[in-house]
């Protein structure tokens, strides 16, 4: 098994191209400012579903976060536009759903949009960076069917046995992650290197 | 089905910058947060004057002034947060879930609202309410369980390949 990655060599947005969509400005300015913190310079910021198709047509980008509920109308329908109407390769362009509340009528249609995660805000510095750590060692294909193009929801869980992981600190760390509770670097470290053995789901 | 193999984009561009500790830029992160928290509560202030506090006598109108008060309950989430108002987000959360439950009902029910709103603006000081915090947050859970009708849509990371 090859030796497993830390943070500290994998994890800088610096050279990332971000697109941000939120049509809430105070929504958008806090994601901003940890996208910032991060390293991220090239934030580029969408407040309508006009301004957000426009902008992912015509910018490279390597990563979309998008609140589609505070878009307004057509704010559900841009992800499953982006990986149907777009060209490889902004189609395949891992994308982070970060909203507040989803309405009863649209979880099913939020689910089955092609997004590659979904999180719920309040969302967390720690909690963003997870997240993004977690797409950038994504690995999963792209399957298109006529009802469904995004990544392949099929993948599989491999849970520790009896679902207990064998480090002493597993248990503490994924209820700190559950609790929405900031990481510390070992935190951090350990998640990565307990996740790459197939410990943590 | 049609399966398609892909570079992961994101991967190269991150792994192409300079090295970062993840903690030095989550300690960015949340100083960022904090220098915007004043920004944060003037937004907040702004969203709790633009409520519905009081009901319109015509259903129709009244499920307009629910949907209203959803999406103002919906901005404020986050928003609180990043204020330092966790017991206010919360709360906020809670009005958006019992609202959707409500209209998904086509129920009018105002006093559900009412309740919200007036347990909003006590936690918009927690220094007034003091420990009661949770308590308030725990009514409000009771409250919305009689109503609550759907679960959130979070995923949850699937393991590295």
């Amino acid at each position: 098994m090859a030796p497993a990655p830390t943070v500290k060599t994998l994890f800088n947005l610096e050279r990332t191209s971000v697109l941000l969509a939120d049509g809430d400005a105070m929504g958008q300015g806090i994601i901003s400012q940890m996208l910032s913190g991060f390293g991220a310079r090239d934030v580029i910021k969408c407040a309508t579903t006009t301004d957000t198709r426009k902008q992912i047509s015509s910018q490279a980008c390597q990563l979309v976060i998008i609140d589609p509920a505070s878009l307004g109308d057509g704010g559900y329908d841009i992800i499953p536009w982006l990986r149907r109407k777009l060209v490889e390769p902004k189609k395949h362009v891992p994308v982070l759903i970060a909203t507040g509340h989803t309405e009863h009528c649209r979880v099913t249609q939020l689910r089955d949009s092609g997004a590659n995660f979904i999180v719920s805000k309040p969302l967390s510095a720690a909690v963003l960076l997870e997240r993004i750590v977690w797409l950038s060692r994504e690995r999963r294909p792209y399957v298109e069917t006529d009802s469904y193009v995004g990544p392949d929801r099929r993948w599989h869980e491999q849970p520790a046995p009896n679902g207990v992981g064998r480090r002493q600190r597993d248990r503490e760390i994924q209820a700190r992650i559950a609790a929405g509770g900031d990481m510390n670097q070992a935190d951090i470290d350990m998640l990565m290197s307990s996740a790459e053995a197939g410990v943590i789901a | 089905m049609k399966t398609i193999y892909v570079d992961n984009l994101l991967a190269q561009t991150m792994s192409s910058a300079s090295p970062q500790m993840a903690q030095t830029a989550l300690g960015r992160a949340n100083t960022n947060l904090e220098a915007i928290a004043g920004e944060c509560i003037a937004h907040i202030d702004d969203l709790l004057r633009q409520f519905h506090m009081h009901p319109s006598s015509d259903p129709d109108e009244r499920l307009g002034q629910m949907r209203e008060n959803y999406q103002l309950a919906r901005r404020m989430i986050g928003v609180a947060h990043a204020a330092g108002l966790t017991a206010l987000d919360m709360a906020a959360k809670s009005l958006c879930k019992t609202v959707d439950s409500l209209l998904a009902a086509n129920d009018c029910n105002w006093e559900p609202v009412r309740l919200h709103l007036q347990t909003m603006q006590l936690l918009r000081h927690p220094d007034r309410v003091g420990d009661q915090q949770g308590t308030l947050i725990a009514a409000l859970g009771d409250l919305r369980k009689r109503f609550e009708a759907a679960p959130e849509a979070e995923s949850k990371p699937p393991p590295i390949a």
